[in-house]
Formats: structure tokens, C-alpha cells, sequence
């Protein structure tokens, strides 16, 4: 606090008052000014760079007051304009902060590329307006050739196996240099492989075709094209791992439905001992005698409707309503019934909507013990198997025999 | 039948020819090593019971009970031929006895018995009995035989009491 003091005279008051309020705005002014704007802004990397790939650089930047905590990058294109790759990013307060950070040029020419920074008050330092030459980077962008940059599949997500499956392919390479593809799969164990091996094509900048495939194996493939330039060149979605690009398709047995056809069970010999009424409904020829379940391991121990159904179950067979049934996957209707507590027995209904049934190692017929032809399983003489105990879909095949389900 | 079995057998049930009691004792040791393998012909799912005949004096019994049978005329084994159904068809014998080579593997279904068959081709009624082979049916109107089986099913633990009275009651 500035006072005029009596002892020393007017004039030398005066004159220390006016040194204390001069010191004092200085020190007022000092004060104000302590906070300085960001001392340095340095961008570092390539003096080239390809049209449309992404390029790192490094940012360096500085702030002795320590409250340095904000940061953007800015470019000046070859037309020119001024414009932010990444505009303000707010960073904690620090003295120093060093980054790295991919950009793309859309143009080609000589562009310019820097960072600005800001400190917490509020000072820019930019090398731009602040006409910091040495802190702006000039960048030669030039079109580079790369690989072909898209590469489509569509069509079906379901298919069957052995049947012709057609796929539409899609490639892009903005060089204009394509000139191959081929088009590859992954099988649901896992094994990738080619549907069609490369085939060359004249140089192009666009590409799309459709191919026919077939399926081997049930499960979940994935399929797609991949694509090769004229310098070789690959875009490969499962080697590059763009899964996008991949499609993924769920391969089904085609099921079908048997014709009564009992000479191909009726042998006296191997086939006819040796499957039961179990692999005759199935239409699946094992030689095992199958078990409801055993394949699966859940072998039924009782002979009752349950315990029975139980096992089928266990063995991917599907229940199903009544006698008239029609499974929208185009499996076949069996039927099971029951003699309590010793045995069980299956019908199958064929193709021409009847029913037929191989009693153990006897023949297969289509009459029931009272010799009638069989046109429901609930209402035919079953001899001791009065239990009827319903009815289940299973995947058999029109082929004699080669039923789909999993018995044993 | 074979005059060499009729022998044996009656050998057998008096024991006292001196011969005869020397080709009993042989046939006996023989016969040890000697079965009759027996399937119950009855079940659509699950395995027939079956059971293996190894005493030589069951296998004896077995063996006489078909030598006394006649055979059957054309009308009765015409009959024999049945469709297949559900339910119990017949018992399956297969024989594996050298030392009596009169004893072939057999079917039997109630009264009606086919002794044409080999160890492999005795199966279900409605295939082992064929035109061909009525010359081979024999008769068992009373039947000893599928009684005989049936009861020695039951010791042996092949069928339960119930089951044997239900093929037994069931023609």
C-alpha cells in the first residue's frame, strides 16, 4: 500500500510514490504475462504419400507453463485450403505430449500437415496462422497401386448338400488393374479350400459374376471370391481377415420320404436279420439291430412309452402330432408303439401314405397281424403291442436304406 | 432217422449193453463239447431271448423228441407257411453237434417243425418254411417239443414264467 510520507518532503514523496505505483503495474503486468503460448508444435513422417492410404505421423508438442491440453491436426490441401484432419482433442494438463496418428489424403499433390496446440488459458500456438514454416510438413500424395479393395458374395444362406447352390460375386480395384479371382470356402470342420481355383480376366476396375457350388458335408460353411491384381496383388477376406466379406451359409441334409420297397430288406440274409423294426421305420440299414438310443448312449432299459421315446429323442427324432403329420423339412412320419414291459416296435408311413413295419428279423409288410393293409398305426392289429405310444419325424431318404438318422 | 441214433439212444436210457454202454460213454464225452444254441423268436425291437442247450442228456431228450415225430403230409405243411406278423414266431434251433449229425438245426412253431434248415438259415416262420422243404416238416401235435424248449427257456432264465404261459397259451 502506497502512503505519502511527511519526513522526506513533497517532491521526494512524489517521487517514491510514483516509483512505487510504476513498480507495483510492473509487477501487476509481469504477473498477467507469466502464462506463455505452447513453444512447440513438430510434426514428423513420410515427405510422400499414397492417394487414399492411410499414412502415420508423429506429433511433438510443448508447453513450459505445463498446462498444455489440447491438441488438432490440421493440413493445407494442393488447392490451398486449410482444414482439420482431427479438429480439438483435450488432453490433461502436461508440459510435453507426443502422438501418432494415421491420416488419408483424398487428392493428389502437395499438401501440408501440422499440429496445433492450445494451453489451458487459451493461447494457440498455430503453425499456420502463427506463419511457422519449419512446423508444417509437406507431403507429396501420389495414387500408389494396391490391392483390390472390395470383394462381395451374396446369394443363399441355406443350401442342401449335393444340390447346385448359385452364389453372385462382386470386385472392386480403383486401380483398374483386377485381373483374377476365385472363389473360396471354409467346411464346418474347419478346412478352407477353393470352389473354383483363380481365374484371369482382363484388367478391369469392376468385376461381378455368379457361380454355381455344391455342398458336401452338412454344418455351417462360409463362403467368398477372392480377388488378385495385375501385380499379384490379393484381397483375400479369410486371409485378411475381413469377415464382412465372408458368407456364411447352414448346409442341410435333404430329407425325403421312402416308397414301400420291402425286397431291398426282404433277403434272408444279412439285411433282414440283422436290422429290426427300428432300422426299417429309420429307413437307415446298420446290421446292428438298433437300439432306440444306444447311439447316443441312452439306451432305453424299460419298455415303456416314456422310457422308449425317451431314448428315440436322444437319438435326434422329433415328436410329432398325429398320423397325418408333414414335417416342413420333409422327414418321414414313424410310429411307436408298445408291448408293456417286453418290447417296442415302429411303423414308417412311405411315400404312398400307408404304413409298413418289419417285425424283428421277419419280413417287411405293409399288412398288419390281422392282414389288412395298414392306413393307421393306432387303429391296425398290433398283437401284443397295445400301447401306442405316438408318433416322430425322422430324416430318411427315398434311397432304400440310407436313412439320416443317428441309430445304432 | 438214423439207425445209429435210435441205438445210442436206447443204449442210452438202458445202459446195459456192454457195446452200446461203450458208445454211450463215447457219445457222452463227445456231446460235452457239443450245444444247442436256442432263440425264442418273439420280439420286433429288442434281441429274442435266447439260450444254449450244453447238458448231453437235454441235448439227448431234444434229439429224441424229433426222431419220434412223423412227418407231415403236403396239406398240413402248406399250412405252416405263415405271413409275417407281430409277436411270437417260433423257436430257432441251431445245433452244433458233430457227434450227432442226425440232429440238425431246427424250427419250431407249435406243432409244426422244420429240420431242413443249417445253423445260418433257421429263422422266422414265414422264411424258414418254404415249398421246398415240406418234405422236412415234422409233426409234434402235442407239442412236446416247443413245451420242452419253453420250459427249458424258463430254467435257464431266457424267458420269465409269464411270458412262456403267453407263447404257450397263443396259437
Amino acid at each position: 500500500m502506497f502512503k505519502p510520507c511527511k519526513k522526506d518532503g513533497g517532491a521526494a514523496a512524489w517521487l517514491r510514490g510514483l516509483f512505487f505505483v510504476a513498480a507495483n503495474t510492473l509487477f501487476v503486468a509481469a504477473t498477467a504475462s507469466a502464462d506463455v503460448t505452447p513453444t512447440v508444435t513438430r510434426t514428423v513422417g513420410p515427405s510422400t504419400a499414397g492417394l487414399n492410404v492411410p499414412t502415420t505421423f508423429t506429433f511433438h508438442v510443448e508447453d513450459p507453463d505445463g498446462n498444455l491440453n489440447g491438441w488438432e491436426i490440421a493440413y493445407q490441401n494442393p488447392s490451398g485450403g486449410i482444414g482439420q484432419f482431427i479438429t480439438w482433442q483435450t488432453i490433461p494438463l502436461t508440459g510435453t505430449y507426443e502422438f501418432s496418428q494415421a491420416v488419408t489424403f483424398p487428392t493428389a499433390g502437395t499438401w501440408h500437415i501440422w499440429v496445433n496446440a492450445r494451453d489451458s488459458v487459451g493461447h494457440i500456438r498455430d503453425p499456420w496462422l502463427n506463419n511457422i514454416a519449419d512446423d508444417r510438413l509437406a507431403v507429396t500424395v501420389s495414387a500408389v497401386n494396391g490391392p483390390p479393395t472390395v470383394t462381395h458374395t451374396s446369394g443363399p444362406v441355406t443350401a442342401s448338400i449335393g444340390t447346385p447352390t448359385t452364389y453372385s460375386f462382386h470386385l472392386e480395384d480403383p486401380d483398374g488393374n483386377l485381373n483374377a479371382w476365385e472363389v473360396a470356402y471354409r467346411t464346418p470342420s474347419g478346412s478352407v479350400g477353393q470352389f473354383v481355383a483363380w481365374q484371369g480376366i482382363a484388367n478391369t476396375t469392376t468385376y461381378d459374376f455368379s457361380q454355381s457350388v455344391v455342398f458336401s458335408t452338412p454344418g455351417t460353411w462360409q463362403i467368398w471370391v477372392n480377388g488378385r491384381d495385375s501385380n499379384g496383388l490379393v484381397r483375400d477376406p479369410w486371409a485378411n481377415n475381413i469377415p464382412g466379406d465372408r458368407l456364411t451359409v447352414v448346409v442341410s441334409t435333404t430329407y425325403s420320404t421312402p416308397s414301400y420297397t420291402p425286397s431291398f430288406w426282404n433277403d434272408a440274409s444279412t439285411i433282414q436279420y440283422h436290422n429290426n423294426c427300428y432300422n426299417y421305420s429309420n429307413n437307415r440299414r446298420t446290421d446292428t439291430y438298433a437300439q432306440p438310443g444306444r447311439a447316443a448312449g441312452q439306451t432305453a432299459t424299460t419298455m415303456s412309452a416314456s422310457a422308449v421315446s425317451s431314448a428315440a429323442i436322444a437319438d435326434g427324432l422329433e415328436p410329432a402330432g398325429s398320423s397325418t403329420a408333414i414335417s416342413p423339412s420333409g422327414k418321414t412320419l414313424i410310429a411307436l408303439v408298445i408291448w408293456p414291459n417286453n418290447d417296442y416296435h415302429w411303423y414308417r408311413r412311405d411315400s404312398n401314405g400307408l404304413w409298413s413295419h418289419k417285425p424283428g428279423q421277419n419280413l417287411a409288410t405293409n399288412i398288419d397281424n390281422s392282414g389288412n393293409l395298414i392306413t393307421n398305426p393306432e387303429s391296425a392289429n398290433r398283437g401284443d403291442y397295445t400301447v401306442f405310444a405316438g408318433y416322430f419325424f425322422t430324416p430318411s431318404d427315398s434311397v432304400e436304406g440310407q436313412g439320416h438318422a443317428s441309430i445304432n | 432217422m438214423n439207425l445209429k441214433v435210435i441205438s445210442l439212444y436206447i443204449a442210452g436210457l438202458l445202459g446195459f449193453s456192454a457195446v452200446g454202454a461203450v458208445g454211450d460213454q463215447n457219445t457222452t464225452a463227445a456231446l460235452a463239447t457239443q450245444s444247442l444254441t436256442v432263440e425264442v423268436l418273439i420280439y420286433s425291437g429288442r434281441p429274442n431271448p435266447t439260450f444254449t442247450i450244453t447238458d448231453p442228456g437235454e441235448i439227448r431228450e431234444i434229439s429224441a423228441l424229433i426222431d419220434g415225430l412223423p412227418k407231415a403230409g403236403t396239406a398240413a405243411a402248406s399250412s405252416s407257411k405263415t405271413a409275417p406278423k407281430l409277436g411270437y414266431q417260433g423257436i430257432a434251433v441251431r445245433s452244433h453237434c458233430q457227434a450227432l449229425p442226425s440232429l440238425e438245426s431246427f424250427f419250431v412253431r407249435h406243432t409244426q417243425i422244420d429240420v431242413s434248415r443249417s445253423a445260418t438259415s433257421v429263422r422266422a416262420a414265414s422264411v424258414a418254411i418254404e415249398p421246398a422243404s415240406k418234405a422236412n416238416e415234422l409233426i409234434d401235435a402235442p407239442k412236446r417239443l416247443e413245451t420242452r424248449l419253453l420250459e427249458l427257456a424258463k430254467a435257464k432264465g431266457a424267458l420269465t414264467e409269464a411270458l412262456a404261459k403267453h407263447i404257450a397259451e397263443n396259437e
